[in-house]
């Protein structure tokens, strides 16, 4: 196995060299990179938690028998197979760039090869996991339009590498080599621009906190509630039980949640949003350290977020989506594309008016109009919270009650119009807009319980409106 | 007629000419519901048999028949609602008749057009076209189309879409 790390060492210089940089890239014939292995390492970081899990089992195993035999005979098979699947699988696992696209060979029984089309390539972020850290490696997370599914992301690579790769990945897809370039030098050395907005630790915490509780203590109280009112019953009707042993899932719950905030927390660590060339770059995280770029021309959607704890404190939080399928995924989603976790009116303002340029957050919120009175009983207590409205250059839609969304869709963004109508809203001459984007946020362009003339109207404008900004739009998006 | 029974997608767009699902789609479907009742019937037979008795078993299947039926009036009539309509820069397509839903695609934004039938669809020489957009999970559906008029749309909506590209 030596020589093949070898190998990769000694591989030539990267290719990108040999090309220049800049214009005219594109016409370039499609260069290709030779089959190369991931690092090493890897199958060992792939079965980081398996690894723990068998560890942690077996010294449990041998505490509690003071036996360690068996322990180490788990220890032992579970090793050596680990050590021959993960050889195997390292053995069979390889990229290559042929002909413009990026192919990904995996698996042993079961051969798999990805193929990655690089002209659409979205996106590339370089990531580093705790694990990954520890060992200097890094994991390439590649976005493509088209891809129905998040690919998987390259791991794993040396940090260098990795981003020796990015770039020349980036220069093979013939899109925005010089930004990229410009930036390269790299993540820490290279400061793009003075930063847009930046999050302070206390707040971070503070909101994070905050947005966690209501839900927290609701459900708490509810079961706490239960709970009581059960042990009260049980114990009035003479039989003896303890109740207090289902607290054990409630805690869990709570554990669960308090793990959430807190990796969000961590996440978010020390977020910074700053300007490089038409993109924005994010930088973030404690454990992980992440840096990613969202392109400005892709934005689909920006919404902003008021959870009902931060009203006093006047905080909002922005999230943008972008034309690359792969945030859509699950992961990605709870990932969050978010601009701005936690931020001062002012400052939120500011990055939602950066992200779309040429609008003006005041005529979003101005453009918004209530549904009719006559759906307010449909949902009553975010009736007066719901609104919709056609700004100039966008789809505006707000609801929520513990958390207020407000989102703006650039028509030029929108993708199809749907109008849906149930029974009880026929009845009552309403039905529902749908305004459909590419990215997560879609969900929240819904404008629900619209007078049924308005809604019809609405969508004729919707779709008048996204054709005549796409028209205007240059160069086109694909 | 009172202003609340006009459903939307008659008021607006007005001027078009929905073209309807072929007859057969009304078929289609109550072969589909029926094979499906069927499996089902045959699932639960011995369960229901040993759990209810026999006469349980024949009320069971008495309610299941009057549920059956008043599915086919549905069916009947829903297959009806289903239209689809090509315009200048968009086509659009209505369905449902409780739940009503009126899409809009443009041609521009058009990713992928399929065209697939499954096995009763078959037998009855129909085809459902699914048009797709960049908008993850936005599938719009044309069921219960005769096979030239799907190739037909088919060629239609990629030409259209393949002018006038919009993309994201």
């Amino acid at each position: 196995m030596n020589d093949l790390e070898g190998e990769a060492e000694q591989r030539p210089a990267p290719t990108v060299a040999a090309y220049p940089l800049g214009p005219g890239l594109a016409s370039v014939a499609p260069v290709e990179i030779p089959k190369r292995r991931l690092h090493p390492l890897t199958p060992l970081l792939e079965s980081f938690r398996l690894l723990m899990v068998v560890v942690l089992a077996s010294s449990w195993q041998m505490y509690i028998q003071e036996n360690g035999r068996i322990a180490l005979v788990i220890v032992i098979l579970a090793g050596g197979f680990g050590a021959v699947s993960g050889l195997l699988s390292w053995l069979f696992t390889g990229y290559r760039v042929v002909g413009g696209e990026l192919q990904i060979a995996e698996g042993v029984l079961i051969r798999k090869s990805r193929t990655l089309p690089l002209e659409r390539l979205q996106g590339i972020e370089v990531a580093q996991p705790l694990r990954a850290r520890l060992f200097g490696l890094a994991q390439l997370r590649i976005e493509v339009a088209g891809a129905s599914e998040t690919e998987a992301p390259l791991s794993y690579l040396r940090i260098g590498e990795a981003r020796e790769l990015r770039e020349e990945l980036l220069a093979i897809a013939g899109r925005g080599a010089r930004a990229e370039a410009g930036e390269a030098e790299d993540d820490e050395a290279a400061e793009p621009g003075p930063p847009i907005a930046h999050v302070p630790t206390k707040r971070l915490i503070i909101g994070s906190a905050l947005e966690a509780l209501p839900a927290n203590v609701l459900v708490f109280g509810i079961i706490f509630a239960v709970m009581v009112g059960g042990n009260a019953a049980l114990q009035a009707s003479g039989v003896e039980t303890e109740v207090w042993i289902a607290a054990a899932p409630i805690l869990f719950g709570l554990a669960s949640s308090l793990i959430q905030t807190i990796s969000s927390i961590l996440r978010d660590w020390n977020f910074t949003l700053s300007r490089a060339d038409g993109r924005l770059r994010v930088e973030r995280g404690l454990t992980e350290k992440s840096s990613n770029i969202v392109p400005l021309q892709r934005v689909t959607a920006v919404s902003m977020d008021l959870p009902v704890m931060w009203r006093p404190k006047r905080w909002r939080r922005v999230q943008v989506s972008t034309a690359s399928l792969a945030q859509q995924s699950a992961e990605a989603m709870l990932r969050g594309n978010g601009l701005l976790p936690v931020g001062t009116v002012d400052e939120a303002v500011r990055v939602a008016e950066t992200a779309l340029p040429g609008i003006a957050w005041s005529e979003v919120e101005s453009v918004l109009t209530r549904p009719p009175r006559r759906a307010r009983w449909r949902t009553p207590l975010s009736w007066r919270v719901r609104g919709a409205g056609l700004g100039g250059a966008f789809f505006a839609v707000r609801s929520g009650l513990l958390k207020t969304t407000t989102v703006a869709v650039p028509y030029a963004r929108i993708q199809q119009v749907q109008v849906k109508q149930g029974p009880l809203q026929r009845l009552q001459r309403l039905a529902t807009v749908r305004a459909r984007t590419v990215g997560s946020l879609e969900q929240n362009a819904v404008a629900v319980h619209r007078d049924e003339a308005e809604a019809v109207a609405l969508a004729a404008e919707l779709r008048a409106r996204a054709d005549a900004a796409a028209a205007a739009e240059e160069p086109r998006l694909s | 007629m009172s202003r609340s029974a006009i459903p939307v997608w008659d008021r607006w767009p007005t001027e078009l000419d929905w073209r309807p699902m072929a007859a057969e789609l009304r078929t289609v479907r109550l072969l589909g519901m029926t094979v499906r009742l069927l499996i089902l019937a045959v699932v639960m037979l011995v369960p229901l048999v040993l759990w209810l008795g026999p006469v349980g078993v024949a009320i069971a299947f008495g309610v299941a028949a009057a549920l059956a039926a008043l599915r086919t009036w549905v069916i009947v009539r829903a297959v009806r609602a289903w239209g689809f309509a090509e315009r200048e820069k968009d086509l659009l397509v209505k369905h449902g008749l409780m739940f009503r839903e009126l899409s809009i695609v443009p041609y521009g934004r058009i990713q992928l057009v399929d065209l697939k039938a499954g096995p009763i669809e078959r037998a009855f020489g129909l085809t459902t076209v699914q048009i797709r957009t960049a908008a993850l999970g936005a599938v719009t559906e044309i069921p219960g189309l005769d096979p030239d008029v799907a190739q037909g749309l088919r060629d239609r909506l990629a030409a259209r879409a393949a002018e006038v590209r919009e993309g994201l």
